[in-house]
């Protein structure tokens, strides 16, 4: 009930924010010294040549103009042309979108499922070897860079052992008759799942470090709350007290790191795109820089923010959920 | 006199910290009858909650129990002895973890700790949490323990008792979630119940209204109370006997009338004339001179004798243990040398001056040289 | 006029740096020694601090050998003895000077054989494509990698100091607007927003280090907003207030000094990933340019020879991970040092 009304409120106070990025974002493209026209034409164009392209691409307006111009088609899922690809910005995007929802989304799972039995474990044998172990382990985690672990990882399996591919993803909807080496509907989810493997691991350790260190030091902190000691007084057995009383609790630090880790996961995918070769949005924004693809630029940074902010509000919600304090509010 | 429901026997507990070892509880004896309500008063840092967690074998680490004996209804809780090598371990009397944990623990004993705000887990219903504890010691399916919990929840005073079992803590005042505490030990029907200063948090008059609960309750049901509390107006008005402690040592031990009117250890005297009274000013107060020291390094010979207004040289080398010294019916102890039960030299001893001995003197009372 | 003003805000200083003794937030400044000596009994964080301080060291020694390199090559040095002579620019910058398009270059550590033969003793950790000495060029790396991370950091919390304690300190509608505008900024992905950034304003290391630094500043910003929100009630600043010492004054000296601790933790973590991230720009091209040695550009030309010489690749990320682990674990017992609560 007030969990709907919450989710809805964050929901709405989400948009003036991506309002707000909007113009952020297009008043700092749009600072960019140097005319993309006169980019593409190539030096000491001609002047008339330069004129049309402008007007072409709208750029002999006023800038407040062209933004609010770009607001109103941005409404109606229009961000402009590529102006390398001569084609709808938003066309590349869905192209695109759907390989790095894919990375994100599978590195995100893998990084859960290994980071809270991890820390769980970890603060139940507090001091004791696997404890130390988990913790370093952790600690060089959240310091490698994750295109590193990918290059390593690429080394490793690709390049020596050969049982695992280097580049590309397969979507697991893919046909059969698309994808080499499968010839059934499992065949493609096999293949599917050998070419994410790797990034999936690449991207997701950072992740996973980061949460296994949060889920132990705050599993740790509820363990020698009043309430937890107030089970053990009741004679409730020790294995429930973990998995229930305390864990239920330990899990909100954990959350909020998530939703900050989120802003981490998205560089780190823009990143491992580049080290498979991913045809993602992380490789689209990085081509685009070089090629000074402005609109594209824009489109996709913005397509980011979105994803980003849709993330946070998710990781809002899903606090509330556990914390009932959060939507019930204070009715003292 | 009957035998006791829980008698406490020589109970030593120290924690090992870096700096050093701290003997928090330092040999304290004591019983508690069937439907008594004892008290356990002292100042912060006198060793109380750290005693009572003992009961149930609820201390945590550092902290560790290394001495003494603890019975309770014929059942021997905790016994530690020293072995040869000087290390303590548990004897064999001692009940094992899980029939501590099935039997005693919630069923027999139950707890209520200081911080309502804090004892109670944030993230499910207070109902929930009550049907739980009430499942899990009275044997009782889900539908019995919540009809239960209701009614425990309308016993203590909790208006709306069916709407507010599905609440969550937050949305209770400090007094309500006290009253959910009281509910949730009552409920599990134990023997005995342990309120670790229950009412410290909460302020005067819903003080007295939990007061009030408990007495009327205690009536109702029988159930035997250890009381620990720094208030000695809480003392007065529900105790039946009284411990008094200082620095992890019980210092006098009498019933509850005896140890206002025929007070025989000093401390206890300080501590009465401590409390503040409505017709008092502020130049008229009395707080005791000093603070309580560490019980990382506890004076030497008598522990309080360096804010004893008594204090004498002799003092300095006994440290006298809780000796017999009442003259009534009802055995009345006290652990000071003064008394003729101890045979050391007080009354031949010099005087120590003991407001020099230890820290400031926040006292404004006429009479004292101020230096 | 001028002098009894000034004679009331020495007065009112006066006054209240006696309040100040009293006051509980003065916890931050009684610590400093007492901070440090923790740190150092703490085995990590000690290691961590080594290890940066090291990492420092060597940075500034190359940088003095890059600086005088310039110097000798702008007055035409080289021309008379032949740069040849100059050991460290033979091995490290090469690009104008020893132009190597042959890959054969390539040679693996020492005791090890690949494409192009056995690693030697002059070259212990191997050679790039161009020949140049992989372990010298890690070597300069540094200065890059520490250089770049400590000034980043640095735009990110001088801007994020100034925004937060405007903002916390008035209140108001100024910090409706600034923390909106940091909410929004915020709401841009990391990476993302430090590459609009340069393809706004251009591919070189100033652009993206002024990036990252501006795109950290929200949260720094933060963190000494809600330091300032609860120092600003402390009972000290309104004796100030009452003592009418101005509110410049006010937030630099009592202010901003008490809200230092959990900044500093946040700061010295951040330059950790500060330099991961500038690595991973200088990875994809955007951040140091050729010749200049930095880890990040040295793990993308390794990738075109992953599989003749699969060593190269492994170096430069190790020089990362050793570098940013120092500081974590450094900034992590920091935290430790300044919590309260760990006491007892």
């Amino acid at each position: 009930m007030s969990l709907i009304r919450y989710s809805t409120r964050r929901v709405l106070q989400a948009i003036p924010v991506l309002l707000g990025v909007v113009a952020i974002t297009f008043a700092l493209i749009n600072a960019a010294p140097g005319n993309p026209v006169e980019i593409m034409l190539g030096p000491s164009p001609n002047q008339a040549a330069v004129e049309t392209l402008k007007a072409k691409y709208g750029l002999d307006q006023p800038i407040h103009v062209r933004f609010w111009k770009y607001l109103v088609n941005l409404v109606q899922l229009d961000m402009g042309r590529s102006i390398y690809y001569d084609a709808p910005v938003t066309t590349k995007i869905a192209q695109r979108l759907p390989a790095t929802l894919l990375l994100m989304g599978s590195s995100f799972a893998f990084a859960i499922a290994a980071a809270v039995p991890l820390g769980v474990v970890s603060a139940k044998r507090r001091n004791k070897p696997a404890d130390h172990l988990t913790r370093i382990v952790s600690l060089v985690g959240v310091s490698t860079p994750s295109f590193w672990i990918g290059l390593v990882l690429i080394i490793a399996f690709s390049f020596h052992l050969g049982v695992l591919p280097a580049t590309n993803l397969v979507m697991p909807w893919a046909p059969p008759s698309a994808v080499a080496g499968a010839s059934t509907r499992l065949g493609v989810l096999v293949v599917a799942g050998e070419h994410l493997l790797l990034p999936m691991l690449s991207l997701g350790t950072l992740q996973m470090a980061a949460i296994t260190r949060i889920e132990r030091s705050s599993m740790l902190e509820v363990l020698s709350d009043d309430y937890v000691r107030l089970a053990r007084a009741y004679g409730v057995k020790e294995r429930t007290i973990l998995r229930k009383h305390a864990f239920r609790n330990a899990q909100l630090p954990v959350i909020t790191i998530v939703g900050l880790q989120l802003t981490t996961a998205i560089g780190g995918a823009v990143l491992t795109e580049t080290v498979f070769e991913i045809n993602g949005m992380g490789r689209l924004i990085v081509s685009s820089i070089s090629r000074q693809d402005f609109p594209v630029v824009m489109g996709t940074t913005l397509v980011f923010a979105f994803v980003f902010v849709v993330g946070v509000i998710l990781t809002d919600i899903s606090y509330a959920y556990v914390d009932p304090r959060v939507s019930y509010g204070d009715q003292e | 006199m009957s035998d006791p429901l829980l008698r406490v026997d020589d109970l030593q507990v120290q924690f090992f910290t870096e700096d050093g070892v701290v003997r928090a509880v330092d040999g304290i004896s004591f019983d508690v009858h069937e439907g008594e309500l004892v008290g356990l008063v002292g100042e912060s840092g006198a060793g109380k909650s750290v005693a009572v967690s003992a009961i149930m074998r609820l201390v945590e680490s550092p902290g560790k129990i290394v001495g003494g004996r603890i019975e309770f209804d014929g059942e021997t809780l905790i016994e530690v002895e020293t072995g040869p090598d000087g290390d303590p371990y548990r004897t064999e009397a001692t009940i094992p973890d899980g029939e501590l944990r099935e039997r005693i623990r919630g069923r027999e004993i139950a707890i209520i700790f200081q911080d309502p705000m804090e004892s109670l887990n944030p993230v499910f219903t207070v109902g929930g949490q009550l049907r739980e504890f009430i499942e899990l010691n009275r044997d009782l399916s889900e539908r019995e323990a919540r009809e239960e919990a209701v009614s425990m929840l309308r016993e203590v005073g909790i208006p709306e008792p069916e709407a507010r079992y599905g609440d969550y803590p937050h949305q209770f005042s400090g007094g309500m979630r006290q009253r959910v505490l009281i509910a949730m030990a009552l409920a599990c029907e134990p023997s005995l119940i342990i309120a670790d200063e229950p009412t410290t948090a909460l302020d005067v008059t819903v003080e007295a209204q939990i007061l009030d609960l408990v007495e009327d309750l205690q009536d109702r049901y029988g159930t035997s109370f250890v009381w620990v509390t720094h208030d000695m107006g809480v003392v007065a008005e529900i105790c039946d006997r009284v411990n008094v402690m200082y620095l992890g040592e019980i210092v006098e031990q009498a019933p509850v009338d005896d140890l206002f009117y025929e007070t025989k250890h000093p401390y206890t005297t300080a501590l009465l004339e401590s409390v503040p009274r409505p017709d008092q000013t502020v130049e008229e107060l009395n707080p005791i001179k000093g603070v309580m020291p560490e019980a990382i390094d506890p004076p030497a010979g008598c522990r309080f004798h360096t804010r004893c207004p008594a204090a004498r040289e002799a003092c300095t080398t006994t440290n006298p243990d809780c000796r017999e010294v009442g003259d009534g019916d009802q055995p009345h102890r006290a652990a000071c040398i003064k008394h003729d039960a101890f045979e050391a030299a007080y009354n031949g001893s010099p005087p120590l001056d003991a407001a020099a001995q230890q820290g400031f003197d926040v006292s404004l009372s006429g009479g004292e040289t101020d230096d | 006029m001028a002098t009894s003003h000034s004679d009331s805000e020495t007065i009112g200083s006066e006054s209240v740096e006696n309040v100040e003794q009293s006051s509980e937030s003065v916890e931050a400044r009684v610590g400093w020694r007492y901070t440090l000596a923790q740190v150092r009994e703490d085995p990590t964080a000690f290691g961590g601090f080594l290890v940066i301080v090291a990492a420092t060291v060597v940075a500034i020694v190359t940088t003095i050998d890059a600086v005088v390199f310039e110097f000798l090559a702008q007055y035409q040095v080289f021309a008379q003895f032949g740069v040849e002579k100059y050991w460290l620019a033979k091995t490290v910058w090469m690009s104008p000077i020893q132009e190597s398009a042959d890959t054969t270059a390539l040679l693996p550590p020492v005791g090890i054989e690949n494409a192009y033969g056995q690693g030697t003793w002059a070259h212990p950790l191997g050679t790039d494509d161009r020949g140049r000495d992989i372990l010298l060029r890690l070597v300069y790396g540094t200065r890059i990698a520490i250089m770049v991370g400590v000034l980043a950091t640095a735009i990110g919390l001088v801007g994020g100091m100034l925004v937060g304690a405007v903002s916390g300190y008035y209140g108001g509608w100024v910090d409706d607007v600034l923390m909106r505008l940091a909410e929004t900024l915020y709401a841009i992905p990391f990476l993302v927003l430090v590459l609009a950034f340069i393809a706004a304003f251009g591919r070189s290391i100033t652009f993206a280090m002024i990036g990252v630094g501006v795109a950290s500043i929200p949260k720094f910003a933060r963190l000494i907003r809600s330091r300032v929100v609860s120092v600003r009630e402390d009972e000290y600043v309104e004796a100030a207030k009452a003592a009418g010492v101005r509110d410049r004054n006010i937030i630099l000296r009592h202010v901003i000094p008490n809200s230092f601790a959990p900044v500093l933790v946040q700061a010295t973590l951040q330059v950790g990933t500060a330099i991961i991230i500038i690595a991973g720009l200088s990875f994809l091209g955007f951040g140091i340019q050729p010749p200049t040695p930095s880890w990040g550009q040295m793990l993308s030309v390794s990738r075109d020879h992953m599989i003749a010489d699969p060593w190269f690749s492994i170096w430069p990320g190790l020089c990362i991970l050793v570098t940013v682990v120092a500081f974590n674990m450094f900034g992590d017992g920091l935290r430790d040092a300044l919590d309260p609560r760990l006491d007892n």
